[in-house]
C-alpha cells in the first residue's frame, strides 16, 4: 500500500506535467515546431562536427568515447541534483505532504520517480533521434552496442547520485555532512576511471550495476535524513545580506531617471544573488581558455579545410556567444517572469512602461563591455592580427550584445513564464529557440562585413559599423515591442 | 476621490463582477466587505491598473485609470498577499519605491525612520525581505502605501497577518489619515474592522455590489443590531 501511495503521487505529478507542457504546445503550436527543427538541426551539427573531428589528427581537439560518457554523466548528475533541490529541498509546499498521513519514504520516492522518468525519458527521445538522424546523414562514426548500453546504465547511475548528493548535502549536522559527501563523491571519480580506462565491456557494465546498487543503498539509508534534509534546507538558519552595494550610490547621482531606479533595483538582486560575480567569473574563464587553446593550437592549427586564418575568430566569436547567452540572453529571459506576483509593485508606480522595459536593459548591459574586452582582445592582441580585425571582431561582439539583448527582452515579454515553482526560470522550449534564433540573426549580421573584410579591411569594418546601427536600431523595435507586451501584462493571479 | 462606474469583468462565461458602481468621497472610509471570493480583490486590482475592467471605468481624482501613468501619482496600494523582493532590504524597497515618485531624499529618509519607529521594524530594515515574517511584510506594505502622501489610499485586506495591537494601529492610522482628507478604500471580510473605521460599507457577493450605506443605514435595513448579523442578513437575502 506504501508504495502505492509514492506511485500515486507520482502519477499526480506526471498527469500535472504533461497537461502543462501540452498547455504550451497548443498555445504555441509555431514555437514548438521550430523547437524541434533546431533540436534536429542542433544533433544533425554535433555529429557532422564529432565525425569531422575524428579525422582530424589533433590530439587536443580528440574526443574519446570515455570522454563522452564521462561528459553526459557529469550533465545528467548536475541536473538531477538540481531537479532534487528545487522540487524536494527548495520546495516549501511539500510541507502538505508531509503533514499528511504519508510515509516520509513514499514522498521521497515520488520526488525520485519524478526526476528517474523525466530524465530518462529526455535520453531516450534524445538517443532515437541521434540514431535516426545518424543513419539518416550517413555519419562516418563507428559506435557499438555496449555504448548505448553503457549510456543507460551510466545516466540512471548519474540520476543517483545527483539525487543522493543533494541529500547529504542537506544534513544537518556538519561532521556527518562532509564526510558522507567526501566518501560518496568518490564514485564521480571512480566512473572517470572506469569510463577512460582501458577496460573490457562487461567490466565496465558490471562495475556500473555494483555502483547503482551501492547508490541505491544510500538512497534507502532511513527515511529520517530525507525527513532532516529537508526540514534543515526549508527552516534552517539561512543568512541574510545587510551589506550595500557600493557603486549603486555612484550610479544613483548620475541620474535621478525613473529607468535608472528600475535598473538600481535590477542591479541591486543580481548582485545579492551573486550574479555579478559569476559574470566576472565566466568571462575570465573564457579569456583563460582561450588563451590555453592558443599555446596549445599554435598561431595557426591545420584543420585540412584551409581555413587556418579564421579558426581563431570563428573560436572567438563562438566564446562571445557563449559569453553573450549565459550573461545577458538566459538572464534577460527572466526579467518579467521573476517579477511574477511581485509585479503590482512596479505595475502600481507612476511610471511609463517603457522605463521599465529600458531599465531592466540597462541593468543587463551594464556589465556587458566586459565581453569584448576581456574575451576578445587578450587573444587577438596575442594573435597579432591586423587592427582592423581586432575592431571587426569587437563590433561584431557589440552586435552579438544588441541583437541578444533585444530578442531576450521580447521574448521575455512575449513567453513569460509564471510557474511559481521555477522562480521565473524560462521553459527548456522558450531558452532552445531563442539561443538558436539569436545565434542565426546575429549570423546572418556578421557574414555580409566579414565577406568584405576579406577583400577590403576598410570597407569590412565600415560595413560591420552598419550591422552595428541595424542591430541598435532593432534593438530599440523589439524593445517597443516588449513594451506594449508588457503593458498588455495583468496581474490575474 | 475614487470613482466606480459600471464595472464588468468576465473570464469566459464566468463573470466576476457584474455592474459595480460606488465612489469613495475625500476624507471618508470606504470598506468593502464580502466573503472570500466575492470580487473585492478583483475591483481593487483593476482601480489600480493591475487587471483591465471587461465593460465599466474606474476614475482616480478624475483621472480615467489606464489612461497614462498619471492616476499612478494619484494613490498608495497596499495588496494583499505581502509579495515582496526577497534580495533587497526594506529601506532599500521603501527608497526606490519613494525616489520614483519623485519624494525629496532628506523627507524620504526621515519619512522611512519615522515609519521604521512607529511600526517597530527599524531593527530590521537593513535586512533582506525574504528574512521578514509575513507580520513585517505587511508593515513594508502599509509604510510604502502611505509614505508619500498620496491623496488616495486603496488597501486589500491591510490587517491580513498582523497581530490585535498593529491592527489597532492600522485602524487608527488610517481614521487620522481620511480626517487629513484622504480617500480610503479598502477591502475586508472581517466586520469588526469595517464597524470600527468605516465612514461607507458596501456589501459585495458573487460580483454584485448588493447594498451600501453607513453601518447605521446598513442595521437600520436589516433590522440587526451589528454589522457581522447585518452582512449575514444581506447575504443570506440573496438566496
Amino acid at each position: 500500500m506504501g508504495h502505492g501511495k509514492s506511485l500515486v503521487m507520482f502519477s499526480k505529478e506526471v498527469l500535472g506535467s504533461y497537461r502543462a507542457t501540452s498547455k504550451r504546445v497548443f498555445q504555441h503550436p509555431i514555437m514548438t515546431a521550430w523547437f524541434i527543427i533546431l533540436l534536429m538541426v542542433g544533433f544533425s551539427t554535433v555529429l557532422i562536427m564529432a565525425e569531422y573531428v575524428s579525422t582530424l589528427e589533433i590530439d587536443f581537439l580528440l574526443i574519446e568515447r570515455g570522454d563522452i560518457l564521462f561528459v553526459i554523466f557529469f550533465f545528467f548528475m548536475g541536473k538531477a541534483s538540481s531537479e532534487t533541490m528545487d522540487g524536494c529541498y527548495r520546495n516549501n509546499r511539500l510541507k502538505h505532504l508531509f503533514t499528511s498521513p504519508v510515509k516520509v519514504s513514499d514522498i521521497r520516492n515520488m520526488v525520485f520517480l519524478k526526476i528517474l522518468w523525466y530524465n530518462l525519458l529526455l535520453l531516450a527521445i534524445s538517443v532515437s533521434l541521434v540514431t535516426g538522424l545518424y543513419h539518416l546523414l550517413r555519419i562516418d562514426l563507428y559506435i557499438d552496442g555496449f555504448f548505448f548500453l553503457h549510456l543507460y546504465l551510466l545516466v540512471i547511475a548519474a540520476l543517483l547520485v545527483g539525487f543522493n548528493m543533494a541529500t547529504l548535502s542537506n544534513i544537518n549536522k556538519k561532521i556527518p555532512k562532509y564526510i558522507s559527501m567526501g566518501i560518496y563523491a568518490q564514485s564521480i571519480s571512480l566512473i572517470w576511471l572506469i569510463t577512460h580506462g582501458n577496460h573490457h565491456y562487461l567490466f565496465v557494465s558490471l562495475f556500473l550495476v555494483i555502483l547503482i546498487t551501492l547508490s541505491l543503498l544510500v538512497y534507502l539509508s532511513p527515511s529520517s535524513v530525507f525527513m532532516d534534509a529537508w526540514i534543515k534546507s526549508i527552516s534552517g538558519s539561512k543568512t541574510y545580506s545587510t551589506r550595500s552595494f557600493r557603486p549603486m550610490k555612484f550610479f544613483r547621482r548620475c541620474s535621478k531617471k525613473p529607468f535608472c531606479r528600475i535598473a538600481e533595483k535590477e542591479m541591486l538582486e543580481r548582485w545579492r544573488r551573486k550574479e555579478t560575480t559569476a559574470v566576472l567569473g565566466i568571462a575570465a574563464f573564457i579569456s583563460m581558455g582561450l588563451v590555453l587553446l592558443y599555446y596549445q593550437l599554435g598561431p595557426e592549427p591545420d584543420l585540412g579545410l584551409g581555413l587556418e586564418e579564421y579558426f581563431y575568430p570563428i573560436f572567438i566569436g563562438m566564446s562571445v556567444f557563449l559569453a553573450v547567452s549565459l550573461q545577458i540572453l538566459i538572464p534577460s529571459l527572466t526579467l518579467f517572469s521573476r517579477e511574477g506576483r511581485r509585479m503590482w509593485a512596479i505595475k502600481t508606480l507612476p511610471v511609463a512602461s517603457e522605463d521599465v522595459v529600458y531599465g531592466k536593459l540597462l541593468s543587463l548591459l551594464i556589465f556587458t563591455p566586459i565581453i569584448p574586452v576581456f574575451i576578445v582582445t587578450p587573444l587577438m592582441v596575442l594573435l597579432d592580427y591586423p587592427f582592423a580585425y581586432l575592431l571587426f571582431v569587437l563590433i561584431s561582439s557589440v552586435i552579438l550584445i544588441f541583437l541578444s539583448s533585444g530578442i531576450g527582452i521580447w521574448a521575455a515579454a512575449r513567453f513569460p513564464n509564471f510557474d511559481d515553482s521555477v522562480d521565473g526560470a524560462p521553459d527548456v522550449m522558450t531558452m532552445y529557440i531563442v539561443l538558436m534564433m539569436c545565434l542565426i540573426i546575429s549570423s546572418l549580421f556578421v557574414v555580409i562585413p566579414f565577406f568584405f573584410l576579406t577583400t577590403d579591411h576598410v570597407l569590412g569594418v565600415l560595413f560591420v559599423i552598419l550591422s552595428a546601427d541595424i542591430a541598435a536600431l532593432s534593438t530599440f523595435l523589439l524593445c517597443s515591442r516588449a513594451t506594449q507586451l508588457y503593458e498588455s501584462m495583468q496581474l490575474d493571479m | 476621490m475614487i470613482e466606480v462606474k459600471n464595472l464588468r469583468k468576465t473570464y469566459g462565461d464566468f463573470e466576476a463582477l457584474k455592474d459595480v458602481s460606488f465612489s469613495v468621497d475625500e476624507g471618508s472610509i470606504y470598506c468593502l466587505l464580502g466573503s472570500n471570493g466575492a470580487g473585492k480583490s478583483t475591483i481593487i486590482k483593476i482601480i489600480t491598473g493591475l487587471l483591465r475592467a471587461s465593460d465599466g471605468e474606474a476614475y482616480i481624482d478624475g483621472i480615467k485609470v489606464g489612461d497614462n501613468t498619471e492616476y499612478k501619482r494619484r494613490f498608495g496600494y497596499m495588496p494583499e498577499e505581502p509579495h515582496l523582493y526577497d534580495r533587497i532590504t526594506g529601506r532599500e524597497f521603501l527608497d526606490i519605491m519613494g525616489t520614483i515618485r519623485d519624494m525629496d531624499e532628506v523627507l524620504l529618509n526621515e519619512s522611512i525612520e519615522k515609519l521604521a519607529h512607529e511600526l517597530e521594524i527599524t531593527g530590521f530594515l537593513d535586512i533582506e525581505m525574504a528574512a521578514y515574517s509575513k507580520g513585517m511584510k505587511q508593515k513594508i506594505l502599509f509604510a510604502n502605501a502611505i509614505i508619500h502622501g498620496s491623496p488616495n489610499l486603496i488597501l486589500d485586506e491591510p490587517t491580513s497577518g498582523l497581530d490585535p495591537r498593529y491592527t489597532r494601529y492600522i485602524k487608527r492610522r488610517l481614521k487620522r489619515l481620511s480626517q487629513e482628507g484622504r480617500a480610503v478604500l479598502m477591502s475586508t471580510h472581517i466586520t469588526s474592522i469595517a464597524a470600527d473605521i468605516s465612514d461607507m460599507v458596501g456589501i459585495i457577493h458573487n460580483g454584485i455590489l448588493i447594498t451600501e450605506g453607513t453601518v447605521d443605514d446598513l442595521l437600520a435595513i436589516t433590522g440587526t443590531e451589528n454589522l457581522e448579523d447585518a452582512f449575514v442578513e444581506v447575504i443570506d437575502g440573496t438566496r
